[in-house]
């Protein structure tokens, strides 16, 4: 569906249109008939395409920010309260647990490990959470919390790229690619979906879950760097200044419109815009980057440092591009694997280091995009790629606490794009071991996720290497009692 | 019952207007072009091969079920619409009975029943998948122009051209040709001279004599392993979140040299399917199957290897597949296959094929063969040489009544020094140093206690260094009463901490003594395996240290072919090791037989090649001219008066061994296939679902699809199914590969999905020359040369690109190749022409992958601490395919070129076009530096030439043309535009200059210029004509 797959007489006689201007700067061909439902200015109507059946279902998002809490927090000391497991704290935990059970680390038979923090209810809705995240908190209830998640995969490579391309294995396209080709871009000068990480690596699966999979590489994700260019190149080289490449890509594009008139070749009209457009982008991605530009008050609701290159700095910036018009904008931030071999790791020291330096901002982002009026149409999400043990993981006899890695439950929560605020949705067992009302499905999450979006997940469909694709592969269902 | 009949009542009386006009309409129906695409989207999911998902127990795909009696009701019968079923239940509107159920997504159009039903009327005719038929012989068609055509593809191509009314396009000029062939063949534009030289060849055969040049150099195979290495998903990691380092890049280098050989395909498919099981498998061989080792390998901590080692089974066989068969069989890893007639049993049949080698997700990847690079393999086998003709030349130099002299003699000593000056003799060389070589000195302080050298050895604080050496062919013999001794002289500015001496015996190193501290841990302290002897002794002095064998746990009689000197920090010498106390030296160094027999006992590595048979025989059976060799052998090398004679020969001797020795340490491990034997052979089971934790009851042997067995020979293993896959009785091997040529030099290939000539797969647009090809390419010994010549050889080939309006409404695609093609170069391409037409580029091929400069912070991985090394030197600027390959975080500006992650097999890179591409041909430092040596080497060329003369020549470098006068008056322009700019600010000019290194010494009333000429360099570079084939 990229651009090589065009028409080449349409492109030619149109030459530079906005049509075609569109579908070389990476708008999906489902852009010009969805985009147009959602009041995008270039949205064009275009007969005979695959996806003119696009939107399949009313959308009620337009764009997702995407936040991973890579390594996966654990759910007992955050969002599903547990008491049941404070008089078994330090008791080898039931036999009937162990039937079965494989473990990443956990070795022997572990005890139960109950959570060291207070729960308390919130907002009209009463949700309970830690207190551990007191802003969130603050704002229960805008969330919608799940607590019946539960995945297919236990190690953090495979379960991440489970999340985000609905297989285990390599070569899938992400959710944000499925998007981006799904709607295309709401913004010329920008690419349709961006990715920033922090907390000093990137997840464990590396690039490949914003990876584009068979999917054309113009809808894989476009990592923002905090440090140099924010995407790669699009700073002029030194001694070489705007005017300079001004001049200097005028003259390229009169040779290469030279070129055009003499071949006849469109792909090379579709190269001169291509080179406008990064020229565009060297200046709106900088800018759109720069939160120095942010009023002081916002960048203290977000506890954001110009300059810096942390989580809060993040979710301003992903304010920043939501407003800007990005559909899918996915966060990492790294640190939350408590495993607790040491201080680094554990539920003690790292797990509320990791929560005081990002419950606020998150809180800020849904708060200040509800206060923009852009939460109605903007899906937050936060979570990690499965959840952790009820028990301690005493890897090599450690006496710090913490917990190993959980694919049977774990706790997210989603705002805004639809979702219905304040409710918890789903139950796990007394000790949070399995979930025993509503599970939810990582299959289904991006099912509704999609839904959300105006997809239905069954149709978003590419054909590759003689078989249909999709991203909740041959499962997944709408979850209904989520959305409004 | 009832209501089937009123159903078909119904269908009756809707059907007549339906089906009057039909075949008029459609005319014949093709069942390949337009009843099986129909079938498969529509009926085959729940009415085909896959047993699980079908319904009615009815196959579509299969005539025999379709047309069969069900009660006397009939599916399809041919030629009669009004008694198919099929027909009714397309028909109905009746939302239970209608076909396919109103609930799926795809439901057929008005145009699609109309072609099932003009489809049964004419017959119902099935006809086999073209991919998998077996090719008949194909002769050329008769075209209108049969002068256009140079060789068989032209008339293939022409007739084509011919039925669709369009005539071909002129033929490109010879400058755009070059660079045509050049860029196809080798990758690279062409060298200015020899395109100077085929501009100017007016023989008839000018081109194809410069094809030939082209298919000569040797970078051809750099170019063509490239797309391989796509393929084989080559990368220098392992994969998954560790994604640690991997040396697999001896196998790269190993298909470079088969594509600059021209190994016929069949040899290089059997060698990298299959080497290690050839009968007496050469070590190349055995490496070429690092093929299949490209697979990932997972190091995360709690996995299961069992779970990953079958994901890369699993690989292997979609991977295999897919470059041979341009099958797509990974869908029947879970269920039978929806589509193609490939059943999940048949699926774990080839999984068996695979299921059997060594190798298990382990951290080592072994098995494991222990590979030279190729510059040392050509070194290695050199010095080999040399070591076999200087030992000839030394037996041959030796005098025989010597020799008797010497067997007769047998002089009394008090002393054998075994180390003096050099190694014992004939031992192996070695060290924890990563060359081998131990530190000999001569003239420096404090110069030698004996002879005229000694070692002299310095650590790092608190390393262990050691030099050691074994299999020496004239141990020492222990005698009652012996000790041994040795000098040490010990730096009093650096001291080491520990010495330590240990000797080698029986293939043991368990004898150590030492003195100092005791911080080197090997053996048991307090024992002879690690005794201390005192303290390290003081320095300044030579000192002369002794100990007795029983401190060794050594005994009369012993025999000691080894030692090493080990030091803990510090600056240590040492000089003559000997064995004092000795009323006579060993009978072996005065008796040949006595020689003869220790070592053919103790058979160690160090026996020279040509000794090897001799000392094998027992020493009565020697014949008078094996006698000759071994005596002038024993006589040189181990009798102390002969070694004295002829010490100038054992010495350059040593020096080649000790050569060959460092060199034999570069080996690397690189991970290869290994056949487990009988005894350890795995049993394959259907792994239901696909998940390894739950195989299905009945084991299965190897096998290959029914629909591909081209006979009833069972293949048993890997080996014979790497045979069976170039069999020449199985067609599809040869078509798939015939067609990946044409894609690469055409942009499409004539089947455009080459990864799938399954029934999903496009119909090919040239069936015939599809074939031609492929027969051609088996009759030609499979040779990818010949492959390429008969292709960039034809008048279709050698087309003009230029399209017109009328063109591109024609054929759009150019599928008909009614032109010249035209296209973006691939990502290393792009950097190599750059590079190239800079004058940057390195031409050193092969060896460890490099790592040219790439943004910081790109390779922050989680837990792999790895780091990007920026190369320094030529290795900055070698072709793309050397580049370090991290499958996690491949090099930047290669992805945004729509390079794979080669995370698994990718047969065709989807090329885009995008404005991230435009950034880093603009501004990545790698492409302003090619910017940077252009405009260097313009200015060169004529610092104070014509503005015009200049940028024409590079011009002509970037594009193979001259410019026309349009495009010369832009560049020029902007190039005083620039100057004048850099002029004013001159410090931009100096910082911009600094991208280059070579360009820092640029004289300063030079430097706007330069600059200004880098900016002209800058657009050159970024020209759509250099991006593109033209």
């Amino acid at each position: 569906m990229d651009d090589m797959n065009m028409d080449p007489v349409l492109r030619f006689n149109q030459g530079i249109t906005r049509r075609h201007f569109l579908s070389s700067s990476g708008a999906g061909l489902g852009a010009i008939a969805l985009g147009s439902l959602l009041g995008d200015t270039q949205a064009m109507p275009l007969a005979g395409d695959a996806y003119s059946g696009l939107p399949h279902i009313t959308p009620s998002a337009k764009r997702i920010i995407y936040l991973h809490m890579a390594g996966s927090p654990p759910q007992q000391d955050l969002l599903d309260n547990k008491p049941a497991l404070v008089p078994l704290d330090g008791q080898p935990c039931p036999d009937s647990i162990l039937e079965n059970a494989r473990f990443a680390f956990i070795k022997g038979h572990p005890k139960i490990l109950a959570s060291p923090y207070k729960f308390a209810r919130h907002g009209q809705s009463g949700v309970e959470i830690s207190e551990l995240l007191p802003h969130l908190s603050g704002i229960a209830d805008d969330l919608t919390i799940v607590r019946s998640m539960h995945t297919s995969e236990f190690n953090h490579a495979p379960a991440q790229m489970f999340l985000y391309t609905g297989s285990p294995r390599l070569g899938r396209p992400s959710m944000g690619s499925w998007v981006t080709w799904g709607l295309g871009s709401g913004n010329e000068n920008l690419p349709a979906y961006m990715v920033l990480v922090s907390g000093g690596k990137v997840p464990s699966a590396g690039r490949s879950v914003w990876g584009s999979g068979f999917l054309p590489s113009v809808h894989q994700g476009v990592q923002c760097r905090t440090q140099g260019d924010p995407i790669l190149y699009v700073g002029d080289p030194p001694g070489i200044d705007r005017d300079v490449r001004r001049r200097s890509l005028d003259a390229l594009e009169r040779l290469n419109h030279h070129q055009a008139r003499k071949h006849g070749d469109p792909e090379t009209l579709s190269r001169i815009e291509q080179y406008e457009l990064a020229f565009k982008m060297q200046v709106s991605v900088p800018e759109v980057m720069d939160i120095s530009r942010e009023p002081e008050s916002i960048l203290q609701m977000y506890g954001a440092e110009p300059g810096g290159s942390g989580f809060a700095n993040n979710c301003l910036l992903a304010r920043r591009l939501a407003e800007q018009g990005v559909r899918f904008i996915q966060l990492f931030d790294w640190g939350w694997d408590t495993h607790g071999t040491g201080t680094h790791d554990d539920i003690m020291n790292q797990l509320p280091m990791k929560c005081r330096q990002t419950d606020q901002a998150v809180a800020a982002l849904i708060a200040d995009l509800k206060q923009r009026g852009m939460l109605d149409d903007t899906i937050v999400i936060w979570g990690g790629e499965f959840g952790r043990t009820a028990m301690n993981e005493e890897r090599n006899g450690s006496k710090f606490l913490g917990r190993d890695h959980h694919p049977h439950a774990f706790s997210i929560f989603m705002a805004g794009g639809g979702f219905k605020p304040g409710l918890a949705w789903g139950a796990t067992d007394e000790i949070g071991y399995r979930v025993v009302e509503n599970p939810v499905h990582v299959h289904d999450l991006q099912a509704t996720l999609l839904h959300q979006l105006g997809f239905d997940h069954e149709r978003l469909v590419y054909r590759h290497q003689g078989r249909d694709y999709r991203l909740t592969d041959v499962h997944g269902r709408v979850v209904d009692e989520l959305i409004s | 019952m009832t209501r089937l009949f009123i159903n078909s009542v119904l269908a009756f009386m809707i059907c007549p207007a339906v089906m009057a006009q039909d075949d008029q309409q459609l005319g014949t129906v093709d069942f390949t072009l337009d009843v099986r695409p129909i079938l498969a989207d529509h009926c085959l999911p729940c009415h085909g091969p896959d047993v699980q998902a079908r319904r009615a127990d009815l196959r579509l795909d299969l005539p025999s079920s379709a047309t069969s009696s069900r009660d006397g009701l009939f599916v399809i019968k041919p030629g009669d619409p009004h008694a198919s079923l099929l027909v009714e239940r397309i028909l109905s509107t009746d939302p239970d009975d209608r076909m396919p159920p109103p609930d799926h997504i795809d439901q057929l159009d008005q145009r699609e029943k109309d072609i099932l039903i003009a489809w049964i009327r004419q017959g119902a005719r099935y006809d086999a998948h073209w991919a998998w038929e077996r090719s008949a012989s194909i002769d050329a068609p008769s075209v209108s122009d049969p002068a256009w055509c140079r060789n068989p593809v032209d008339r293939f191509i022409l007739a084509r051209l011919d039925s669709a009314g369009l005539s071909p396009t002129r033929e490109a000029d010879r400058a755009t040709l070059a660079r045509r062939a050049s860029l196809d063949l080798v990758g690279l534009p062409p060298e200015p001279a020899m395109l100077e030289e085929y501009l100017d060849d007016d023989r008839p055969d000018a081109y194809e004599r410069y094809v030939e040049r082209l298919l000569a150099s040797e970078r051809f195979g750099e170019h063509w392993a490239r797309s391989w290495l796509d393929l084989a998903r080559y990368a220098d990691t392992k994969g998954y979140e560790q994604d640690g380092a991997r040396t697999i890049w001896p196998w790269r280098d190993w298909v470079i040299q088969a594509y600059n050989a021209d190994m016929p395909f069949d040899r290089f498919t059997i060698e990298q399917l299959a080497g290690d099981m050839l009968p007496d498998a050469r070590p190349d061989q055995v490496l070429a199957t690092a093929f299949n080792r490209n697979t990932m390998n997972n190091d995360e901590g709690g996995t299961d290897d069992e779970e990953f080692r079958v994901a890369s089974v699993v690989d292997r066989v979609n991977t295999t597949m897919e470059i041979w068969t341009g099958m797509t069989v990974g869908c029947a890893q879970c269920h039978d296959h929806k589509y193609d007639p490939i059943s999940q049993q048949e699926y774990y049949e080839l999984f068996a094929v695979f299921n059997n080698t060594a190798d298990r997700d382990t951290q080592d990847e072994s098995p494991v063969l222990s590979v030279l690079g190729q510059s040392d393999q050509d070194r290695s086998s050199r010095l080999r040489d040399r070591i076999i003709e200087q030992t000839t030349r030394l037996i041959t130099s030796t005098d025989t009544g010597s020799i008797g002299e010497a067997i007769k003699s047998s002089d009394s000593v008090d002393s054998v020094s075994w180390i003096d000056d050099e190694l014992p003799p004939v031992a192996l060389e070695l060290s924890t140093e990563s060359d081998s070589a131990w530190p000999w000195v001569r003239d420096e302080k404090p110069g030698p206690v004996s002879g005229d050298r000694y070692m002299h050895s310095i650590a790092g604080s608190d390393r262990i260094r050691q030099h050691y050496c074994t299999d020496s062919l004239s141990p020492m013999v222990l005698a009652e009463g012996d000790r041994f001794s040795v000098w040490v002289h010990v730096d009093p500015e650096d001291p080491p901490r520990q010495i330590m001496v240990q000797l080698h015996s029986l293939r043991s190193w368990e004898h150590r003594v030492y003195w100092g501290e005791n911080h080197v841990t090997w053996g048991i302290d307090g024992t002879p395996s690690r005794k201390n002897l005192g303290q390290v002794p003081e320095g300044g002095s030579w000192i002369r240290l002794e100990f007795a064998p029983e401190d060794v746990g050594l005994l009369p009689g012993a025999v000691v072919d080894g030692i090493a000197f080990t030091q803990y920090g510090g600056t240590v010498s040492w000089d003559a090791f000997s064995l004092v106390g000795q009323g006579s030296a060993p009978v072996h160094q005065h008796d040949p037989d006595a020689w003869h027999r220790m070592i053919r006992a103790s058979n160690p590595p160090t026996i020279p090649p040509q000794l090897r048979p001799v000392v094998s025989m027992d020493p009565g059976e020697l014949s008078e001219a094996d006698r000759r060799i071994r005596d002038g052998y024993w006589y040189a090398m181990i009798n102390p008066s002969g070694r004295n004679i002829h010490e100038a020969q054992r010495r350059n001797l040593a020096d080649a061994q000790r050569e060959l020795a460092e060199v034999e340490a570069r080996r690397v491990p690189v991970p290869v296939m290994r056949e487990l034997d009988r005894s350890e052979a795995r049993t394959t089971y259907v792994l239901q679902r696909g998940s390894h934790l739950d195989p299905a009851d009945q084991p299965l042997d190897p096998g290959v699809p029914g629909i591909l067995s081209a006979s009833d020979e069972p293949v048993d293993d890997r080996l014979e199914f790497a045979r069976w896959l170039v069999d020449p009785a199985n067609p599809l091997t040869a078509r798939v590969q015939v067609n990946r040529a044409w894609e690469s030099i055409f942009g499409t290939g004539i089947v455009e999905t080459t990864e799938d000539f399954g029934t999903q797969g496009e119909l090919p647009s040239h069936p015939e020359l599809l074939d031609w090809l492929a027969m051609d390419f088996i009759e030609n010994q499979w040779s990818w040369k010949h492959l390429l010549r008969t292709i960039v050889t034809s008048s279709a080939y050698r087309q003009s690109s230029v399209t017109t309006p009328e063109l591109l409404r024609v054929d759009p695609y150019n599928r008909l190749i009614s032109r010249g093609s035209r296209y973006r170069l691939a990502a290393e391409t792009l950097r190599d022409q750059a590079l190239y037409v800079s004058g940057l580029l390195s031409g050193s091929m092969f060896g460890p992958s490099v790592y040219p400069p790439q943004p910081e912070g790109v390779w922050k991985v989680v837990y792999n601490g790895s780091e990007w090394m920026t190369s320094n030197g030529e290795d900055r600027y070698r072709r793309g395919l050397y580049t370090y390959w991290r499958r996690t975080s491949p090099y930047p500006s290669m992805m945004t070129f729509d390079a794979p992650s080669r995370e698994v097999c990718v047969s065709r890179r989807i090329r885009t076009n995008t404005p991230l591409q435009a950034l880093i041909l603009m501004n990545d430092p790698v492409f302003v530096e090619t910017a940077l040596a252009l405009a260097a080497s313009m200015h060169q060329a004529s610092p104070d030439g014509s503005d015009r003369a200049m940028i024409s020549d590079a011009f002509r470098v970037c594009t193979c043309r001259e410019p026309e006068e349009e495009e010369l008056q832009h560049l020029v322009q902007l190039l005083q535009t620039e100057m004048a700019h850099y002029e004013d600010n001159p410090g931009e000019a100096v910082t911009l200059l600094e991208h280059h290194a070579a360009l820092s010494g640029t004289p300063r009333e030079q430097v706007p210029r330069v600059a200004a000429l880098s900016i002209v360099a800058n657009v050159l570079l970024n020209l759509d004509e250099v991006l593109t084939r033209n």
